[in-house]
């Protein structure tokens, strides 16, 4: 065995140790170890890239990485119960071992990245109901305060009608058509907030008040 | 109208200096043409559509960025093989990393922690410039961490003590918290990694995770903190508006002339106290807290050692005191009327 031989069978043997006692890297581990076994059976290097040319068992130990830390960022998202963050996890993982080229590895990762982000943001535009919490308070402050009847019809009627035009306005020229950019089909889907990513958020409100919010939003959209 | 040229270009400018590098360096080829055709298609964006949010909601959706990125490695790899020395052994593939190094460490130059960045880098190149074959350099590398350092990971412990120096200046006691326990977790994570250095993505998933415990406590402590502030202005308003210097205060000065602005004294009068319990009561629902807790919660007092409680000493004292006056139909005493103005 010449010495170059020997130093490459050395720096494999390095990325073995860099993967032991971790249990996040077990694919990782174990691809490798193929490779290191690989190197260190083959009478040259020559015949080691041949091997590595018929193979590809560069490509597995790149799968393997992709693999391992997919997985465990799909555990940490469920762990966390963040389903459209895990997305990306799922669709890496569903189609990860079919990777024929480290090219095609990293364009697949990057562009089903990209496309899970653009579902992110659309998830996120539910928040604008967060956003607009405190004017909806202040409109039921408006509408069910204890004042004298000489203000009721200013603060009572026009105030909660000046604003909800304003925002209907706002929802109308504004908020809907950005919306729309990341999805023509957009609209505010209530039912999310239930769900526990974006209720976690409100914590500090009860069931009940939320529902009594979000029909105050209907109302302040000029849906109801 | 196309997008405001100073918000785009920013963006589009890190893109076009890349686009130009690869060009000065006679790039060719499909993934070079491609690449130019995405920065050809992020500029017609830039022109057709009206404002930033519209540029990078389309940018996103067509993959433009990633796009990008890609046909630039690709095309940066194919250059790198023609222009090194035109192949792909040991000395040629050290030559081309070394090349890619030292350009960082240039580009690196003007970033923060750009000293610890630049270190393990340039002792990369130092090793590589040592005489050593190829496969030796990368076992030294992977051997002594620095793959791992060039990762950033080296910079992250100082980050995150930065972080904690300024959570603690800015007084958010939650983040002071949050960021200590990130610096934990880095810790234990090092003391079991080899070398010292933890795993970037491994630490990625635990600062994630406990950014996200912490998300809803910062969120309910930020939401508490508006609404008392929002019940102070209310009782502070109310008391103000039956003094003889709110007639000439912004709060209630119409442009219409005085009779507005009395009567928009007198709306503050009647009707401030009706809004106040209303006020008074979402804060209950969502806190579990009285008026009378707000000066001693946690929220209040970190607050005001912030210096950030508009009211202090006896501004306060005067909202303090107004407050059991301040309910409907309520009127405030001559004595804390005459008190308010003292304080004017």
């Amino acid at each position: 065995m010449d010495q170059r031989h020997q130093e490459y069978i050395d720096y494999y043997r390095v990325r073995v140790k860099k993967y032991e006692n971790n249990p996040i890297y077990t694919n990782s581990l174990k691809a490798e170890q193929e490779m290191l076994r690989l190197i260190s059976e083959v009478p040259s290097l020559e015949d080691f890239k041949t091997a590595v040319e018929k193979d590809k068992p560069h490509i597995r130990c790149a799968i393997a990485l992709v693999k391992d830390q997919e997985q465990a960022r799909q555990k940490h998202f469920t762990e966390i119960n963040e389903p459209v963050r895990r997305l990306s996890a799922d669709r890496i993982l569903a189609v990860v071992d079919t990777m024929s080229s480290d090219t095609e590895l990293v364009q697949t990762v990057g562009n089903i990245n990209n496309e899970v982000n653009v579902r992110i943001s659309i998830d996120l535009l539910v928040e604008q109901f967060i956003s607009d919490l405190t004017a909806l308070e202040t409109i039921e402050v408006w509408e069910t305060a204890d004042v004298p009847s000489e203000w009721h019809r200013e603060v009572k009627q026009e105030w909660p009608d000046e604003r909800r035009a304003e925002y209907r306005k706002l929802w109308n020229e504004t908020i809907l058509p950005n919306a729309r950019q990341w999805n023509p089909n957009w609209d505010l889907n209530y039912d999310l907030l239930w769900e526990a990513r974006h209720r976690r958020k409100l914590a500090y409100m009860s069931d009940e008040t939320l529902k009594k919010r979000i029909e105050q939003h209907k109302r302040y959209r000029g849906i109801r | 109208m196309p997008v405001d040229k100073n918000v785009v270009d920013p963006i589009l400018n890190t893109f076009r200096s890349m686009a130009k590098d690869l060009t000065d360096k006679k790039a060719a080829g499909p993934a070079y043409d491609k690449m130019m055709a995405t920065l050809a298609r992020m500029e017609q964006l830039a022109v057709e559509l009206n404002d930033i949010m519209a540029f990078n909601a389309e940018t996103v959706k067509e993959n433009l960025y990633n796009g990008f990125s890609n046909y630039y490695s690709e095309a940066y790899a194919e250059l790198s093989k023609q222009t090194v020395s035109g192949g792909t052994d040991d000395a040629s593939l050290l030559a081309m990393t070394l090349k890619a190094y030292e350009d960082a460490i240039v580009n690196l130059k003007n970033a923060p922690h750009s000293g610890k960045l630049i270190q393990p880098i340039q002792e990369l190149v130092a090793i590589g410039r040592s005489g050593v074959s190829y496969p030796v350099f990368l076992r030294i590398a992977e051997e002594r961490g620095l793959f791992k350092a060039m990762e950033g990971t080296v910079v992250v412990r100082d980050v995150l003590l930065e972080e904690i120096a300024f959570a603690k200046k800015a007084f958010l006691p939650l983040h002071v918290k949050m960021h200590k326990e990130k610096l934990a977790a880095f810790d234990e994570l090092a003391k079991r990694a080899s070398l010292g250095i933890p795993d970037s993505f491994e630490f990625g998933l635990v600062r994630q995770k406990i950014e996200w415990k912490y998300e809803p406590e910062i969120l309910r402590r930020t939401a508490c903190i508006n609404r008392w502030e929002k019940l102070l202005d209310l009782v502070n308003d109310w008391i103000d508006s039956y003094c003889a210097f709110a007639p000439q205060d912004q709060r209630w000065a119409d442009i219409r002339g005085m009779s507005y602005t009395k009567r928009n004294i007198r709306r503050t009068q009647d009707c401030n106290p009706g809004f106040f319990k209303i006020r008074e009561k979402i804060f209950y629902e969502y806190f579990q807290l009285k008026w009378e807790d707000i000066f001693t919660h946690e929220t209040f007092i970190n607050e005001q050692a912030a210096n950030r409680v508009y009211f202090k000493g006896p501004h306060l004292d005067k909202i303090k005191r107004a407050y059991p006056f301040c309910i409907p139909g309520g009127k405030p005493s001559k004595e804390l009327i005459s008190f308010a103005e003292s304080l004017h």
